[in-house]
């Protein structure tokens, strides 16, 4: 059973366990060069390294989504189209650990491919992590951690389920790949915001305070408004929303009308000197840098429970839905 | 001893159509039983009820005396052939074997080998390639080297050239006279089934149109042939079971129990094929509305 | 070892058509006694036919006291039936094939040959199976 998974997807395991290599191989020397900036480069973007970090990064983004789609679709829609269900089911093995087997087999396997890569590339990345500080940001966060393996987890199981469903491979697949791009997307903007409730902290800004910013409206000979730029309460906290307040503290626009003479002739020391009479508050809502882990944890939690229902639910299906 | 297959108000449906409809059989151990009836008319759904591929809708069924579904136990104990002895095209011949001794705690690997041998089945071939006789004696090697009780093989010549079918015959009888297996085998063809079953079972319309041992068939229907008449006029102990008539003579399929001796009957005996058909086309006739007769 | 073949479109039971193969060839001299029939398996291998048939066909030739079956050995013939009659084959031969000679040279085609022989023959038999039960 477990040698006849592996003979399956023989040829899949060897790609994967090539460019596992290959990526490892990329990995050690990006994080080589980084932690050892050649003399003279510029800010840390700038090098190739980082562009070639970036790049893994976004390669990880898709490895659940093909590892589910071309390993997990044709674990059993493969079988069908066959009629080899007929062969496998009637051996002396039950169709519930031939099930199991398999599927565990295969996408434990296709778990710890996701999670080693990811596990490379975050160490990989640590310098240029450490300076950018933004574990939270939509293109890192799901590329660190072990959230990969729970996305590699619900992406297997959605693919199995999904034969299941369609008992096709090639529309088994399309299905696949559509519903788990589409749901880590709706997680990753709706609902990863919501996990955990967010700080609201009020914090007053004054001159000394580097809260306040000036910007010129473009087009135009002067200023009319003062825009408070934020700025977030630490490096790596995850900022929702900033917002000024007055002295009450109720939340007020974050363009400022009329504008102070100073600003309008734009003498910042001036400026700020006027502002900070107006006794500006910032009500920020965010998370803070250490929560990072509880989000990798709730998150990895509900990806694989996902992915335990889906487990579930393919095998009332093989055995309701009988061929 | 325990009966090879015991139906009772065996049904099926798929959505609202019934694919098997109150069949209730008991076929006897130790026979080659063959299963036969036009397609459609649920051959293969009562032989995949019989191996738990598909659950009932209605009724029940048990095999060997124990229920299908009832675990790797009662897997062991049958073998099945789907139609077209679906093999994994990926895997060669020896890979398979591999797998039939991996998932099969009975398996006779030296009598797997031997056969592969004799059948000429080159063990590094990839399934994919074999021809279909080719693939019909893989898949019979996985089925016969589980050491079965039970056979169940479902059209297994039905897409085999003559020879690959009459080699594929002569290698199951030589089985059968070996061993105490018992034998399912279903067929549209009534020809390939005529040397080799000693009981059959006639599927018409989803039902059950004739069950019974094959000397028992042949000894109990008779054809009579006569001037026209109206065939409701016969004794007792005699049961029409199909007529046709031209413009000056009628032909009848009569199951009797005794001989026929109304002189203006000519009796002549009848092949299987003829008592099969005439089953199936009183399953027909009924069905139909009005009722038709043949005419030539 | 006799080689058995099957006539399905005969409508003779294919166990009977076994157990007069066997008379044939023992009354022809091709088998003689002592010497084995084949076994279930290898008739079976040969023609595709279910074994019980060949075991019924071996049965009767049992009963009928031809042949004996030796647990573990096979099937052997116990008498023969050439005895009394094969001397008398060789004369009848050459007769039929004299009449054979007549019948052709009178006109007659294979089929009205094969009807003229069968009718004598079964009125021939009818008249002898009566003539025993009136004796009887």
């Amino acid at each position: 059973m477990i040698w006849l998974s592996w003979r399956q997807f023989r040829a899949q395991a060897a790609v994967i366990g090539l460019l596992v290599a290959a990526v490892a191989v990329t990995l050690v020397l990006a994080h080589l060069k980084l932690s050892r900036p050649a003399a003279g480069s510029l800010h840390i973007e700038s090098t190739e390294s980082w562009h070639v970090l970036q790049l893994l990064g976004t390669a990880l983004v898709a490895v659940p989504a093909l590892l589910g789609a071309f390993c997990g679709a044709p674990l059993i829609a493969r079988e069908l189209e066959a009629g080899t269900q007929q062969l496998a089911w009637t051996q002396s093995v039950t169709r519930n650990r031939w099930l199991a087997v398999r599927m565990c087999v295969v996408g434990l396997a296709s778990v710890a491919a996701t999670e080693i890569f990811a596990l490379l590339l975050s160490w990989a990345a640590r310098p240029a992590d450490a300076i950018n500080k933004n574990l939270f940001g939509l293109g890192v966060f799901g590329e660190r951690g072990i959230v990969p393996a729970g996305y590699a987890a619900f992406a297997f199981a959605l693919g199995v389920a999904a034969g299941v469903i369609i008992r096709r491979t090639i529309p088994a697949v399309a299905l696949t790949l559509g519903v788990f791009i589409g749901f880590r997307m709706l997680f990753s903007i709706v609902i990863r915001p919501l996990l955990i409730a967010p700080v609201r902290a009020v914090s007053s800004l004054n001159a000394r305070a580097a809260g306040l910013g000036i910007s010129n409206r473009p087009g135009s000979p002067g200023l009319h408004a003062v825009t408070v730029i934020p700025q977030s309460v630490r490096p790596g906290d995850w900022v929702y929303s900033t917002q000024l307040a007055d002295a009450a503290g109720h939340p007020i626009s974050n363009h400022i009308s009329p504008v102070p003479a100073a600003c309008q002739r734009v003498e910042f020391q001036r400026c700020m000197s006027a502002l900070s009479r107006l006794h500006l508050h910032q009500v920020v809502t965010y998370q803070p840098a250490s929560r990072f882990w509880a989000f990798q944890g709730l998150e990895t939690a509900i990806f694989v429970a996902l992915a335990l229902a889906l487990a579930g639910l393919t095998f009332w299906l093989v055995r309701r839905r009988l061929s | 001893m325990t009966a090879m297959l015991t139906a009772e108000g065996l049904g099926k449906r798929y959505g609202r159509r019934w694919a098997l409809r109150d069949c209730t059989v008991t076929v006897p151990a130790g026979r080659v039983a063959g299963l036969v009836g036009p397609n459609g008319a649920g051959k293969t759904t009562l032989l995949r009820l019989a191996v738990g591929l598909l659950t009932p809708t209605a009724g029940s069924v048990e095999v060997l005396g124990s229920q299908p579904d009832s675990g790797a136990g009662q897997l062991a104990r049958v073998a099945f052939m789907a139609q077209d002895a679906p093999v994994y095209s990926w895997l060669s011949v020896a890979d398979h074997l591999k797998l039939g001794a991996h998932l099969n705690p009975g398996w006779d690997d030296s009598m797997a080998q031997d056969r592969i041998e004799r059948v000429g089945l080159d063990p590094r071939q990839r399934a994919g390639r074999l021809s279909g006789g080719e693939r019909a004696q893989l898949a019979l090697t996985l089925a016969l080297a589980k050491r079965p009780e039970l056979l169940v093989l479902d059209e297994p010549v039905a897409s085999l050239d003559p020879l690959a079918r009459r080699e594929f015959l002569q290698d199951l009888m030589g089985i059968v006279a070996e061993g105490a297996v018992s034998v399912l085998l279903s067929s549209h063809l009534v020809i390939d089934l005529e040397r080799i079953c000693d009981y059959y079972v006639v599927l018409g319309g989803s039902r059950v149109a004739l069950a019974g041992e094959a000397d028992e068939i042949l000894a109990s229907h008779v054809m009579l042939t006569g001037p026209r008449r109206d065939p409701g006029a016969l004794p007792a102990g005699q049961e029409l079971i199909h007529a046709s008539h031209t413009d000056r003579q009628s032909t009848l399929v009569v199951r009797t129990s005794s001989p026929v001796l109304d002189p203006a009957w000519t009796v002549s005996k009848l092949s299987i094929e003829d008592v099969i058909l005439a089953y199936l086309r009183q399953g027909n006739a009924a069905d139909r509305r009005p009722a038709l007769e043949v005419l030539r | 070892m006799i080689e058995f073949h099957l006539d399905t479109h005969s409508g003779v039971a294919p166990y009977q058509q076994l157990v007069r193969q066997v008379r044939q060839a023992l009354r022809l001299g091709v088998l003689r006694e002592g010497e084995q029939l084949p076994t279930v398996k290898d008739v079976v291998s040969q023609l595709a036919i279910n074994p019980n048939t060949v075991l019924k066909a071996y049965r009767e030739l049992e009963h009928a006291d031809l042949a004996t079956a030796r647990p573990g050995v096979g099937t052997f013939i116990t008498r023969s039936l050439a005895d009394t009659t094969l001397a008398a084959h060789g004369p009848l031969r050459q007769d039929l094939e004299r009449w054979l000679g007549r019948a052709r040279r009178a006109g007659l085609d294979d089929e009205s040959i094969e009807a003229l022989f069968l009718s004598s023959f079964r009125a021939s038999s009818e008249r002898d199976r009566s003539e025993a039960r009136d004796i009887a």
